[in-house]
């Protein structure tokens, strides 16, 4: 059970970050094979990257109390967030999912 | 002029840098340990904190205040200030500490 | 004064950087293998490969005999560490003048296991995390000291130097030319990470109050010996008593480690000590497992050891425990398996930031100092491929050497414990000399040739362990002990590193830097920005 739930804090993290990154435009561009300077529903995605990597944040809480649970939350999103650096790098296409919430 | 240079421009003589690093890693150290031990003296009275928990404070924010100071001593400051406040100021806080203190209470 | 702050900063970075990176990469490198510390040890002396310690322990049974045995006459403690899912023995210790003695009990039978015949993970790389393994003076922990503070100035001037700090948070051009590349994942793995490290770092200097500031507490007690003993009873909580000079006896440890518990409302003990051994002012100090909570308590109930009174309960008052809190986020000796495993990762992020800072630092100076005729980039090149590739093949070597030597083997009057750290240091000096005679040829063939090095060590590491304990990955995954999955996880982990050492070696071949002439002026005006 305790597994399930960080790996649901581990995927709200990783699609947080994931958004906060197509919010600037050369991810945009790189996630997308477009070429444009500002990336449409950029407040969206700010915004539901912010919502996205909170509830990861709660969800530690929730599964391990305040102090473990924000020692993991920090180290959760660390590791999200470079996850998202490294699937930019090698398939930024894999993002692509991330997308279909942006554009509706 | 490339940023990489910025060293040679900040630095006014060939001392300079040798200097500011002793004055930030000792001087640092001393000024940082005399507050921690002034600090940790003057809390219990002034708050009513405990007195080891006082000392274990200022220690913690001793640390702090240490890398504030290594900072500051590699900051754009003439090396006239940092010699002053990295050096003198805590010769005669140590001296203060060491020998007027002791003699004080015996 | 026409230097801006941030250039400044810059300058700062980049100087403490390149004099203390190898000092940081050695103090990552032994604290992100210290986060498996008890793994590492159960590799490492197989007599302790225990099955699950029993939930009942019967001290009286296991711990007294073994005790009364073995704990010579000159002791003035002796103590015991109670056994964990992690470490499965009982670990007793005391110290007769100068020497240590430590010896393994079954907690299940009592028997007293064989001598381990090695520091380990806990003896050999925890130690040399903190303190470097350089007791004069207490010279080690004063260079760790001075390096965790540079690390917290590296980690400030990094960030206030990095103009593009969000622009950049996600960017890593793997495909780019080298010091592009490696400066975009040094600082994806400082950023990223900031609030790791900066944490970790400062926690670990708060960890040392005593140390660091030893004079803290002479304005609030005074400075005389009378006046440290007041604060370390108050606030670390010790109680002393002084020998009476007359034979005394112990009374039950399974009837004291009961009363302490029922304090503490649920939680076990997790230590014991015995001061004053065989003497009538006798006392045992009884100590809280730190399993279940972040904070490294310091709670402890104190016993008359011949009639089982209680003497003393001590537990931190609150900014104590901020200071034990900061303490139990850097030791990490809580129960969090998915925690554990992060904090590993993060510490070996920090390793990478370190070596790519080396790499792009090497990288975008070696023209410049190719073309004045300057020695700074060959000296560096050969102190970093030492420091950082050699400090893993020298910890491999200190591996393969622990399997492969006899439990008796003998170095002149080294014993195998001393032999094993002979091998480490040897093989360290050796990657130095390697890299500085390697420095003048092409630049990645020092880099290259140590990570095939450390890709072969790793492998035969796994091998030696199968072959010398019979505890391979077909065995060690299958058998469901605590203790033999953590032997499965060191051999896993030394498998990854094989592969990930020859990855990099194929990658660096792949890469040269740039020959000089190519460099046109408008391109180091350009690397210049880089910086």
């Amino acid at each position: 059970m305790t597994a399930a739930w960080l790996c649901l804090a581990s995927l709200l993290a990783v699609a947080g970050f994931g958004a906060l990154a197509l919010a600037m435009p050369r991810h945009w561009n790189e996630v997308t094979d477009a070429a444009c300077d500002v990336v449409p529903a950029r407040r969206l995605l700010h915004a539901s990257g912010a919502a996205l990597i909170t509830v990861s944040v709660c969800v530690c809480w929730w599964r391990d109390g305040p102090a473990f649970g924000s020692v993991l939350a920090l180290l959760v999103a660390t590791a999200a967030a470079a996850a998202v650096a490294q699937l930019l790098a090698w398939r930024p296409h894999w993002l692509r999912p991330l997308l279909a919430g942006a554009l509706r | 002029m490339s940023t990489g240079q910025a060293g040679q421009k900040w630095a006014r003589h060939r001392l300079e840098i040798p200097a500011r690093v002793l004055l930030a890693i000792g001087g640092g150290y001393a000024l940082s340990a005399a507050l921690v031990l002034a600090v940790a003296a003057a809390l219990p009275p002034m708050t009513g904190l405990a007195r080891g928990e006082a000392v274990v404070l200022a220690a913690m924010l001793g640390f702090l205040l240490y890398l504030g100071l290594l900072l500051w001593a590699f900051a754009p400051v003439r090396l006239r200030r940092v010699a002053l406040w990295l050096g003198g100021v805590p010769a005669l806080a140590w001296g203060w500490i060491l020998w007027v203190v002791p003699s004080a209470f015996s | 004064m026409n230097t801006t702050f941030r250039q400044s900063m810059q300058g700062l970075h980049t100087w403490a950087g390149v004099l203390l990176g190898s000092l940081l990469f050695v103090i990552f490198w032994m604290g992100s293998l210290s986060v498996f510390d008890r793994e590492i040890d159960r590799w490492m002396m197989p007599a302790t490969r225990l099955a699950a310690p029993p939930a009942a322990l019967a001290l009286d049974r296991t711990v007294l005999p073994a005790a009364e045995q073995l704990v010579g006459r000159d002791a003035t403690q002796w103590s015991v560490n109670l056994p964990t899912e992690r470490a499965p023995m009982l670990l007793l210790r005391w110290r007769e003048g100068d020497v240590r003695h430590v010896h393994h009990v079954d907690p299940a039978s009592g028997a007293v296991l064989a001598e381990a015949g090695t520091l380990g993970g806990t003896g050999f790389i925890f130690p040399f995390h903190f303190r470097l393994h350089l007791k004069w003076m207490d010279l080690g922990y004063w260079l760790v000291g001075l390096a965790a503070m540079s690390m917290l100035v590296l980690l400030v001037s990094g960030v206030v130097m990095h103009r593009k700090i969000f622009r950049e948070f996600f960017t890593f051009r793997p495909a780019k030319r080298l010091p592009r590349a490696s400066l975009d994942l040094h600082n994806l793995a400082g950023v990223l990470a900031l609030p790791f490290h900066f944490l970790i770092t400062l926690s670990g200097l708060l960890i040392f109050i005593g140390i660091y500031f030893p004079a803290s507490h002479w304005g609030a007690y005074g400075q005389d010996s009378k006046a440290k003993d007041a604060y370390t009873a108050e606030a670390n909580g010790r109680f002393t008593r002084p020998k009476l000079g007359e034979p005394g006896s112990l009374a039950s440890l399974d009837r004291m480690v009961a009363q302490a518990e029922s304090h503490w409302a649920g939680e076990r003990a997790n230590y014991l000590r015995v001061w004053h051994p065989r003497d009538a002012a006798s006392y045992v100090e009884v100590r809280r497992s730190y399993a279940n909570e972040v904070t490294m308590n310091v709670d402890q109930v104190y016993f008359d050891a011949a009639s089982g009174v209680e003497l003393r309960r001590f537990e931190a008052a609150p900014v104590k425990n901020v200071q034990r809190f900061f303490t139990g986020l850097h030791f990490i000796q809580f129960d969090h398996w998915s925690l554990r495993w992060l904090y590993f990762l993060a510490g070996l992020s920090g390793c990478v930031m370190i070596a790519t800072g080396f790499l792009f630092w090497l990288e975008s100076r070696r023209a410049r100092h190719a073309r004045h005729g300057l020695a700074g980039v060959r000296v560096v090149q050969a102190l970093t491929v030492g420091s950082v590739t050699g400090t893993i093949a020298a910890t491999f070597a200190f591996f393969i050497a622990n399997r492969l030597l006899g439990a008796s083997a003998t170095l002149g009057s080294w014993d195998r414990a001393g032999t094993e750290m002979a091998v480490f240091y040897a093989v360290w000096v050796g990657c130095f000399v390697h890299a500085a005679l390697v420095a003048r040829r092409e630049p990645s063939l020092g880099w290259r040739q140590q990570c095939m090095a450390v890709a072969v060590l790793a492998l035969v590491a796994v091998a030696a362990n199968g072959l010398t304990t019979g505890g391979h990955l077909l065995n060690t995954l299958s058998s469901g002990r605590p203790s033999d999955a953590a032997v499965a996880g060191v051999d896993l982990l030394l498998l990854v590193s094989a592969a990930l050492a020859a990855w990099t070696a194929r990658r660096l071949a792949r890469s040269p830097s740039p020959a000089p002439s190519r460099i046109t002026p408008a391109r180091r005006a350009g690397l210049g920005e880089l910086a």
